[in-house]
């Protein structure tokens, strides 16, 4: 059964409402609504007797369209035959009708050109820039100030982050490098056995795990577990208002909450990096005694051949810049959550996805600096 | 002890001691926008010593965001601050920690840092302000808790574990613990039941009567309001109207107007009349 049906007679209009006009009848209503001739003129009677209980939704969809459909011709509605229910819910929604117009009218956005989002992006951009400049500055002044009042560098909080960043993340660094490092050592033997130079495997092992594979895997293993813990952590402080707290009470959230975590993760990130050197060499011999038949003992002699004298600090010289990019990033994308949970998944995935890019980019401004230095 | 000699704020000078005429909050002519959105413009007014003020405002009237300002977490566009007679801006980094002492502070939401126990809340900014035995620092504890009407046990008890009005009542402990002269409370009775309510208020008047703590309190809380305040600031169009409660009752402006003389207030004032007369604290 149709919702409405429409009589006209010369310029006044008829609606005869009936059936269900509940919430769930909106889609056929709206259909129907949608089928309307327009636009309107003169009077319009809208009779409300046969319908018992109409739901807001339709009767604000009811409404809606015949506004657009009148407002050309100044058409004149008016409601009649419902019960007193109806009457007050017709009268609040035409009200409603008559703000929320006009507040439509206002409240409309221009869209932006290419030119204006590229501009607002790079004055966000250069911003960013310099406000993450001044918060590593902020984070240098507290270590600075550690010199003449060792108390601000706050050593039980900066032990519980080694042990959170550091010890609890041996499993799965020692884990994966000893994977990763098989995994080189099996593709590299198939590669090298074609010349017949499978020996050459534990050459390959020992630079691509102490110079490169160690730091780098571990860096941002760290980056995803710690990288956004630090950020989660902060930035659901920021949301419970617990950092304005802390600075209403005259402390500095920089020395409590951001330089232990950072300090933290500088002294944890070069321990890792010890564990997954050896954990990867240790791959790299096992595979070899198992595919290549080289015993641990000529593995051994052939490692110390490899070894260049600076081969390991190439690689561990790197993991406290590392630990710094992961350390800061994270704390800072925590500090500028504000106001929502959205923000905080959103800064916590940045937090992680640009320490992880950071820490590649400057993995390769080492690789470039080492080959100039020949170190 | 030589090692923070220069850097330590609790070395820093004691704030010279305020006649007592001089204002212990004084906002001048203050200026907050949010993009082109003017919340105050130019907001003047004052606390005066050993009072407890009232500020109210309807919601977004920037009640928040003026006590945000007072704190120095947040930078106006304009006018000036002053807390303790000391322009905020004016001040050393050690000198605002110094300052910051001077005050206690209650968020809306509490804001008890959750990583730690009620206690260690409670003694954070003793930790951070004076060398404290432990056993001074627990025994502090306790009687901040009992000042709030808050069980021994709660102590060990973590901000998750706490109910909303076991959050606000904790945080204003932690406030308290400095024994500060000047208390900011932030909506401290809403979400609470009436009874807590109640005893809120009777807590607030025993702590301005007998410590003379000047207070000031932002609240929705019309029956807070009627029971505790001395005077009352309504942040209208950005600015403020200061009066007593009589005085403001008066007042012609419409929205002020309507906001003491709704169905709403006016129960709370009959209820305010007819005496529920504060009492002790229990505990």
């Amino acid at each position: 059964m149709d919702a409405l049906a429409l009589h006209r007679d010369g310029e006044s209009w008829r609606i005869d409402l009936q059936g269900d006009w509940s919430l769930e009848a909106l889609p056929q209503i709206d259909l129907q609504l949608e089928m309307l001739p327009g636009p309107m003129s003169g009077t319009l009677v809208c009779d409300w007797s046969r319908v018992e209980h109409p739901g807001i939704g339709p009767v604000w969809a009811l409404l809606t369209r015949l506004r657009e459909l009148g407002a050309a011709q100044d058409l004149v509605v008016r409601h009649e035959g419902g019960p007193p229910h109806t009457v007050k819910l017709l009268e609040k929604l035409q009200l409603e009708l008559c703000t929320a117009h006009g507040m439509r009218a206002v409240a409309m956005p221009n869209e932006e050109g290419a030119v204006e989002k590229l501009g607002r992006w790079t004055v966000l951009q250069s911003t960013e820039a310099v406000r993450l400049l001044g918060f590593f500055g902020r984070i240098a002044a507290v270590l600075g100030s550690g010199f003449s009042r060792p108390r601000s560098l706050r050593f039980s909080s900066v032990v519980r982050h080694v042990q959170e960043t550091g010890v609890s993340a041996i499993p799965i660094v020692s884990l994966i490098a000893f994977l990763i490092s098989v995994v080189v050592a099996y593709l590299g033997a198939q590669q090298l056995a074609r010349f017949g130079a499978t020996i050459f495997v534990v050459d390959l092992v020992t630079i691509a795990v102490l110079r490169e594979m160690g730091v780098l895997l571990t860096a941002i293993i760290v980056a995803g577990r710690s990288g956004s813990a630090f950020a989660a952590e902060i930035g659901v402080m920021q949301l419970n208002e617990e950092i304005d707290a802390l600075r209403a009470m005259g402390m500095n959230p920089i020395e409590l909450l951001v330089v232990p975590r950072v300090l933290g993760l500088i002294i944890a990130l070069p321990c890792l990096t010890i564990i997954a050197d050896a954990m990867g060499l240790a791959g790299g011999g096992l595979l070899s005694l198992i595919q290549l038949h080289i015993p641990p003992a000529q593995f051994t002699v052939r490692l110390r051949e490899a070894l260049a004298p600076t081969t390991f600090w190439a690689g561990l010289v790197k993991a406290p810049v590392f630990a710094l990019l992961i350390g800061i990033v994270g704390a800072y994308r925590g500090m500028q959550v504000r106001d929502s949970a959205r923000e905080l998944g959103r800064l916590t995935t940045m937090a992680v996805v640009q320490s992880i890019f950071l820490v590649i980019l400057a993995d390769a401004f080492f690789a470039v600096l080492f080959e100039q230095i020949d170190f | 002890m030589e090692l923070r000699a220069e850097m330590d704020p609790r070395d820093a000078a004691p704030q010279a001691p305020l006649p007592s005429d001089e204002p212990m909050v004084r906002v001048r002519g203050l200026v907050s926008r949010f993009g082109t959105q003017t919340v105050h413009d130019g907001l003047s007014f004052e606390v005066r010593r050993n009072e407890i003020m009232g500020i109210v405002g309807g919601s977004g009237a920037g009640k928040s965001v003026l006590l945000r300002t007072i704190l120095g977490l947040r930078e106006p566009q304009g006018g000036t601050i002053e807390v303790f007679g000391r322009d905020i801006r004016d001040l050393t980094p050690a000198e605002r920690i110094a300052m910051a002492r001077g005050y206690g502070v209650t968020f809306q939401s509490g804001a008890l840092i959750s990583s730690l126990s009620v206690a260690e809340n409670i003694q954070l900014p003793l930790r951070e302000a004076y060398s404290l035995l432990e056993s001074v620092l627990d025994d502090l504890v306790q009687l901040n808790l009992s000042l709030v009407g808050l069980a021994p046990d709660v102590a060990e008890k973590y901000p998750s574990q706490l109910s909303g009005g076991m959050v606000k009542r904790a945080a204003l402990a932690r406030a308290l613990s400095t024994e500060p002269k000047l208390l900011f409370l932030d909506e401290p009775t809403s979400g609470l039941d009436p009874i807590s309510a109640a005893d809120f208020d009777a807590l607030l008047l025993y702590l301005h009567g007998e410590l003379k703590l000047t207070v000031v309190m932002i609240t929705h809380d019309l029956d807070s309001l009627f029971r505790t305040c001395d005077r009352v600031s309504v942040i209208v169009d950005g600015r403020m109207v200061t009066d007593t409660l009589p005085g403001i009752l008066e007042s012609t402006n419409p929205w002020i107007h309507e906001y003491f003389h709704g169905p709403r207030a006016r129960a709370a004032q009959q209820s305010a009349a007819t005496g529920l007369a504060p009492e002790a604290p229990r505990g």
